[in-house]
């Protein structure tokens, strides 16, 4: 076996050579009684409260620290525990749902609370996974300023509302996560929704660049995603989309879905009838929506 | 209530309007020259509540959108650029492609929600899938207003929930141009008691929805001097008469 790295926090674990995969190992103890009175002196009551999310916190070892071989007061300390907790309560009802319907599709009978959160994924955890992808190969050359994850991830977690689709998650998620960035004393600020002094997006002070770069992506995911979900069919992925999530990916998955979905397709001339029909068909359906919920408007002309 | 009024005036900023774009009308553009705000493109017409349709959008339309500064006080102009739609009237559309979406402040009256995303998924959807479905049809699906005048009173009076003629309808402004309904104004019924003791609470009811400026300017343009120049003749300056100051305060 491979001795183990040790690095600031943590100790990498290199998988054998040629596999490039490698495991972070932080050692922790259990802190969570200095992090809730923390909280409480910080006015932080219900966070502090509540055992879910602050219950598990941990104290971290870090070497850049004096004595950080001794367990002390001065340990640095972090609450992944409570962030997961948090980050699962922002798509409780999608969660529930998806494990339902894995325990109808694969016939478990174990009851749903039983079935670990890993089986299944919300949309929420979907279109996460894309940001991430798109962010990726947006910053293939420029690794260093990236937006990082954490970031993304829990201004994303905000901004979902339960959406039970993938790309309603990505709409609510890439037309309001900004919003969820706060201007603290001008400083902007992400805050750790179980520690709200910690500031995710802290490195945005002395790099302007990490911001900048946070914007400009958010500016592109926006176009990227909403050129294909609003205004392209469902076979045509966007040049920049398709780019900005791996060319080679996009074009082997959609190889696989298409099959099925062109096989509805006949000839050219009729494809464009069909979908002129369907066009018909649609405003028809948009037309009895509107009507239900009651139209807001009537043209009319000033003279 | 009391929406457009009651809420301090903040102007749109190009960061705002980007914002209500951005996904939702992804071949839309915004921009600002100095003041004034534009926004161009392509407008996509969904079903409500579609995220995304493996189709497509059911219509594209090439639009140019004028935003005023007193955005939602003042109405956006919407011109359609791409020359799809007949410029004839029964299109309701200007020969230079300005676009009828609705009678504004019947908008303003019946809408909770006026932000600019509210605008382009609500009546701007509604008049571009209505001329897909005319152009398909030959009929309007959510109805059409009579040109003029008469479509803004039409408009006007189902925005207060009064039967539509023009005389009692002008009363009723008048009423609900007041900061608050004046009791002593005899009932506009007809009955010829005084307001406070016929309907009072009705009159109420309405002034909630329909809130002072927006009363004014709907009274500005059904354009009643004609019907007011009997009280203004009767003073001899016309610059200090009624109509002549209700004029002046109505520009909001």
């Amino acid at each position: 076996m491979v001795v183990p790295e040790e690095r600031r926090r943590c100790w990498t674990l290199n998988y054998a050579a040629g596999a490039q995969f490698h495991m972070d190992i932080l050692p922790a103890l259990p802190d969570s009684q200095r992090y809730q009175v923390k909280l409480l002196m910080e006015g932080h009551r219900a966070l502090a409260q509540d055992a879910a999310l602050s219950g598990h916190a941990i104290a971290i070892t870090d070497k850049t620290l004096p004595h950080y071989d001794q367990p002390t007061e001065d340990w640095p300390q972090s609450n992944p525990t409570g962030y997961a907790a948090w980050f699962r309560g922002r798509m409780r009802v999608r969660l529930t749902e998806a494990k339902r319907a894995l325990s109808q599709r694969e016939r478990i009978t174990a009851s749903v609370e039983e079935i670990p959160d890993y089986k299944v994924k919300t949309p929420l955890q979907r279109a996460i996974q894309l940001l991430k992808r798109h962010r990726d190969c947006m910053f293939a050359e420029d690794g260093e300023h990236k937006p990082i994850s954490i970031v993304i991830t829990t201004l994303a977690a905000h901004a979902y509302n339960e959406e039970p689709t993938i790309s309603a998650a990505l709409q609510s998620i890439l037309t309001g996560m900004d919003r969820f960035i706060e201007d603290r004393g001008g400083i902007a600020w992400v805050a750790n929704p179980v520690n709200p002094g910690e500031n995710f997006a802290d490195k945005w002070a002395e790099e302007p660049r990490k911001r900048e770069n946070f914007y400009r992506w958010l500016d592109q995911a926006r176009q990227d995603f909403a050129l294909y979900l609003r205004a392209s069919t469902f076979d045509k992925v966007p040049d920049l989309l398709r780019e900005h999530l791996g060319a080679k990916l996009v074009d082997s998955t959609m190889a696989a879905v298409m099959p099925a979905a062109i096989a509805g397709l006949a000839a050219p001339a009729i494809a464009a009838s069909v979908s002129d029909t369907e066009d018909m068909a649609r405003a028809g359906r948009a037309v009895e929506q509107i009507n239900r919920s009651g139209p807001q408007s009537k043209p009319w002309a000033r003279s | 209530m009391g929406k457009v009024v009651g809420k301090p005036l903040n102007l749109l900023t190009l960061e705002e309007v980007k914002a209500a774009i951005a996904f939702d009308q992804p071949k839309l553009r915004a921009s600002a020259d100095g003041e004034k705000i534009h926004i161009g493109g392509s407008y996509l017409v969904f079903e409500k509540d579609v995220v995304s349709a493996p189709g497509g959008p059911i219509a594209e339309f090439n639009i140019r959108i004028e935003l005023p500064d007193l955005y939602p006080r003042h109405e956006p102009k919407v011109f359609e650029v791409g020359g799809k739609i007949p410029r004839t009237p029964e299109r309701h559309i200007n020969p230079d492609g300005d676009c009828c979406i609705t009678v504004w402040e019947n908008w303003l009256v019946t809408a909770d929600d006026h932000s600019l995303g509210s605008f382009l998924s609500g009546p701007l959807n509604e008049y571009f899938l209505g001329q897909f479905w005319f152009e398909k049809t030959g009929k309007w699906p959510f109805g059409e207003r009579a040109h003029g005048t008469p479509g803004l009173e039409e408009a006007y009076a189902d925005a207060l929930g009064i039967p539509n003629r023009r005389r009692s309808l002008l009363y009723h402004l008048r009423l609900l141009s007041q900061d608050w309904p004046k009791g002593h104004w005899s009932c506009p019924c007809g009955s010829g008691k005084r307001l406070r003791h016929c309907h009072r609470d009705e009159a109420m009811a309405i002034h909630q929805r329909v809130p002072p400026n927006v009363a004014r300017r709907m009274l500005r343009r059904l354009n009643p001097r004609k019907v007011m120049s009997t009280h203004s003749r009767a003073h001899a300056d016309p610059g200090t008469g009624p109509g002549a100051r209700l004029q002046r305060r109505e520009y909001w």
